[in-house]
């Protein structure tokens, strides 16, 4: 077993918690306070997390964000999805081999009622922009964040943003989190509550739970920002420890300074593709090969001349056709596609990586919304099932806002832009429309259709209209 | 799939009931049979029941039917491939005296009638499930009775139905059954297109049935109750039989796939079936009670579903009158799945042979409510 953590890195520096003892069946391993304990256990070089409980094959980290379950382990005695679960002195670790055991829970949870004017649901760059424009008004804020660390995506993305100075054009991602997470905790209507899951919209109220509490919140207005899962590729053994998510390998490796694998095989070339290519290669792994199925690389021309510097083929017209391995991947197969993406025979390859990035897009987040009755349409270009809304983010449900991916997956920049036009559309609702709103928020519009003009934005630009509810009942 | 002018046999509702039906039906040889769904096979109450079979019952209808039933579970999950149904037992758990001294003296009846119930004390609870005790005097249990998981009954017998050659029409919603000469003639799809019908129309719709009848000018007593239920993620199996806390009317299932269905009484109007927080919390409360275990486990989904409940609590199966070949079966107040696999049979032999089998389902008929011929529980107990 090797240790995975980064010890140097020329953006990051990681701050880690105090030293630490946890134990994975039974032996002790060196973990650091607060860090995730998905990554504490795969920094210490282990593979399989758990076994899939029908066909017995190995699972380890996939997601890092606590959709997926291939990292559930038992933690005193109950079962546990370790990457969102902060490390503790003395845990004791054991693997699941098989379903996992409901067992007796001591812990009762405190439950809290709370009645306010916003909720806001996800701490992502959507969330944290409408937060930003309620901040200090005399509405009342709750904010519900199920992560360790507010920021959504944010805190993993080291790149440096593009653009306008207003939308922090030369800054990088996990600065910009690190800005907003303290800006909030200073707004004096807020409330911030991290590590809670909002589970369930109910007549009584919309209920949350975290690991100590349960809160049942009654809000006049809501946001709902809450993102988008990232997708898995159907492949031979794409369930084998190494394959990962190009956004889980991020968080291990920006937020918590673990190195997802030493030889990589990246799969999908658009911006994070070639981004998390470069990440790796700042974090000192080698990336053997980005794939592209499209005859074009799907990303900006920039991120791949970066990594295209450093050697790394970007082979278009190449797919993924499977993996091999016993507790982790060992080598992949990768060959080239035709036009119709059918494999052409005879041009199969073995690539000697211990790991496999999926960068093959993202799906909106839609469950939230949809528990709240919104009207959703099926729209390919905005990523698959997403909620109708007007061009102020308000959905069928009156007073209930969407902003970011899950309303269309796109950028950071587009999920500031949209949370800030949500932001100002509840105050214009619950304020009147008052000159200095209503200017802002046109401005907003503006910038955001700007934004959109980018060759990038074609599907979105293509697609957007197909998304929108005639703005008539909104009070605007 | 395009359906066609005509049709032999119209099955209204994909659910339980109409998919047995169709089975029971096409095992004989029926051809072109089509099944009409207005969303997808299961959407009403099937999909959302928690699969719970039993003859252990109060009145002698029900105790009999439910034994045929079970014994036909018993040689689907033969017939069926993927069809499960584990007899793991019911078992109720009773907390006052006085439920303790009914409970003996339904045991002693249902016994009667051939339903192996028997009272179980403390230690012999323990023994079964790994529970907390707490104020449990004594239990019913209930050896005959088992699960069925309806997503398994919903994937196996649509399996089955295809390799028989029924055609299932899902997203198809019947709108009206026209009528005239004393016999239903076609049926109205989609608001649009009219089906003729040559042989049968089996209108098995749930709480759906109402509506459909309504527009032919027949009154059927039927009301909404709609009712809650969740389910969690899967665990290892730790509690077999159902059990059922008496006082409060709440209950936990975990089928063999290990997910937990737990259910209490939580009454909401029939016009407002938003799910309700008060629902989650009396259901996990109480539950958690006996069994701390489900405090551990994760909550996947909360729904509602409906039971289509008669005056009498007994179900209403048969030919409407003056409509000779237009069958009925609803009204089933919370049991249509446990008693699908015999209704479904019954049903068939109304078709086939022109009435049905046992003088039990006979009792059912729709007329039963304009005569004041309301069926009763056999026996009152306390």
């Amino acid at each position: 077993m090797g240790d995975r953590r980064i010890r140097s890195h020329p953006i990051l520096e990681f701050k880690r918690g105090r030293e630490i003892t946890i134990f994975f069946e039974g032996e002790p391993l060196r973990a650091f306070e607060g860090e995730s304990l998905a990554a504490a256990i795969y920094a210490a070089g282990i593979d399989v997390f758990r076994l899939s409980p029908t066909l017995k094959r190995p699972r380890a980290v996939f997601c890092m964000v606590g959709k997926c379950g291939s990292c559930m382990v038992r933690v005193n005695g109950i079962p546990t999805r370790s990457c969102i679960t902060p490390a503790e002195d003395g845990m004791r670790v054991e693997r699941i081999n098989d379903l996992p055991e409901a067992s007796k829970y001591e812990k009762r949870l405190v439950s809290e009622e709370i009645t306010t004017d916003v909720l806001i649901v996800g701490g992502g760059p959507a969330g944290m922009a409408s937060a930003e424009v309620l901040c200090n008004t005399d509405l009342n804020v709750v904010l519900v964040d199920d992560q360790i660390r507010l920021g959504g995506q944010l805190i993993k993305q080291t790149h440096i943003f593009f653009g306008s100075k207003e939308l922090f054009a030369g800054r990088r991602g996990f600065e910009i989190a690190e800005e907003y997470s303290s800006k909030l905790s200073k707004c004096s209507n807020m409330r911030i509550i991290s590590g809670a899951t909002v589970v369930g919209v109910f007549k009584e109220g919309v209920l949350a739970v975290s690991d100590e509490a349960k809160y049942l919140i009654r809000p006049k207005y809501v946001v709902i920002a809450t993102g988008a899962y990232e997708n898995h590729l159907v492949f031979e053994n794409n369930d084998l420890p190494g394959v990962m998510g190009a956004g889980g390998a991020q968080t291990l490796m920006n937020v918590w300074g673990v190195k997802p694998g030493n030889e990589v095989l990246v799969v999908g070339s658009g911006n994070v593709g070639l981004i998390i290519s470069y990440q790796l290669l700042q974090a000192g792994a080698e990336v053997k090969a980005v794939v592209e199925a499209l005859p074009r690389i799907g990303g900006w021309f920039v991120h791949a001349a970066k990594i295209r510097r450093y050697g790394v083929p970007i082979l278009t017209s190449h797919t993924i056709l499977g993996v091999n391995g016993t507790r982790r991947v060992e080598e992949a197969v990768i060959a080239r596609v035709d036009e119709n993406w059918n494999v052409v025979g005879g041009t199969e390859r073995f690539v000697k990586v211990d790991t496999v990035l999926l960068a093959v897009g993202l799906t909106p987040n839609t469950e939230l919304v949809r528990q709240f009755g919104a009207a959703t349409r099926y729209i390919p270009d905005l990523g698959g099932l997403v909620p109708l809304k007007t061009p102020y983010m308000e959905t069928s449900v009156e007073n209930v806002f969407v902003a970011g991916d899950l309303a269309a997956i796109e950028e950071a920049t587009t999920a500031f832009i949209e949370g800030w036009i949500a932001g100002y559309s509840i105050l214009i609702k619950a304020r009147g429309e008052r000159e200095e709103y209503l200017t802002k928020r046109e401005n907003l519009l503006r910038m955001l259709y700007e934004y959109r003009s980018a060759p990038v934005s074609e599907k979105i630009r293509r697609s957007w209209q197909l998304s929108l509810l005639p703005c008539g009942g909104v009070n605007a | 799939m395009v359906v066609k002018q005509s049709v032999e046999v119209a099955i209204i509702g994909g659910g339980s009931t109409g998919l047995m039906t169709a089975y029971y039906l096409a095992r004989e040889g029926v051809k072109d049979i089509h099944i009409f769904e207005g969303r997808y096979l299961g959407f009403g109450s099937t999909g959302r029941c928690a699969g719970g079979v039993r003859a252990s019952f109060a009145s002698d209808v029900h105790v009999k039917l439910m034994k045929e039933s079970i014994s036909r579970w018993l040689s689907l999950r033969e017939e069926i491939s993927g069809l499960e149904f584990v007899q793991d037992g019911y078992l109720w758990l009773l907390t006052t005296e006085e439920l303790v001294e009914v409970h003996k003296k339904l045991s002693a009846y249902q016994n009667s009638l051939g339903v192996p119930t028997r009272i179980l004390e403390r230690d012999e609870i323990r023994d079964m499930v790994p529970i907390e005790l707490n104020d449990i005097l004594a239990a019913l249990y209930d050896p005959m009775a088992g699960k069925a998981s309806p997503l398994k009954f919903l994937w196996s017998v649509r399996r089955k139905l295809r390799e028989l050659g029924v055609a299932i029409h899902e997203y198809t919603p019947v709108t009206n059954v026209r009528v005239s000469g004393g016999r239903a003639r076609s049926i109205t799809i989609n608001e649009s297109k009219d089906v003729e019908v040559g042989g049968h129309v089996v209108v098995a719709a749930g709480v759906w049935c109402k509506d459909i009848l309504e527009r032919i000018g027949v009154k059927i007593p039927l009301k909404k109750d709609p009712h809650h239920l969740l389910v969690t993620e899967k665990y290892v199996q730790f509690i077999k039989p159902l059990v059922i806390h008496k006082e409060t009317g709440s209950y936990i299932v975990q089928h063999e796939t290990g997910s937990l269905l737990i259910g209490t009484e939580f009454p909401v109007p029939e016009e407002d079936t938003t799910l309700r927080y008060g629902y989650l919390r009396k259901a996990v409360t109480i539950m958690s009670r006996y069994f701390p275990q489900i405090l551990s486990t994760n909550l996947l989904r909360v729904w509602i579903g409906y039971y289509e409940v008669t005056p009498d609590h007994h179900p209403i199966v048969g030919v409407i009158p003056h409509l000779e070949n237009l069958v009925v079966a609803t009204g089933f107040s919370g049991h249509g799945y446990m008693m699908a696999p015999i209704i479904g049979e019954e049903l068939k032999n109304i078709i086939l042979e022109g009435k049905p089998k046992l003088p039990e389902t006979r009792e059912l008929r729709l007329e039963r409510f304009e005569e004041g011929k309301l069926l009763k529980e056999s026996a009152v107990f306390g």
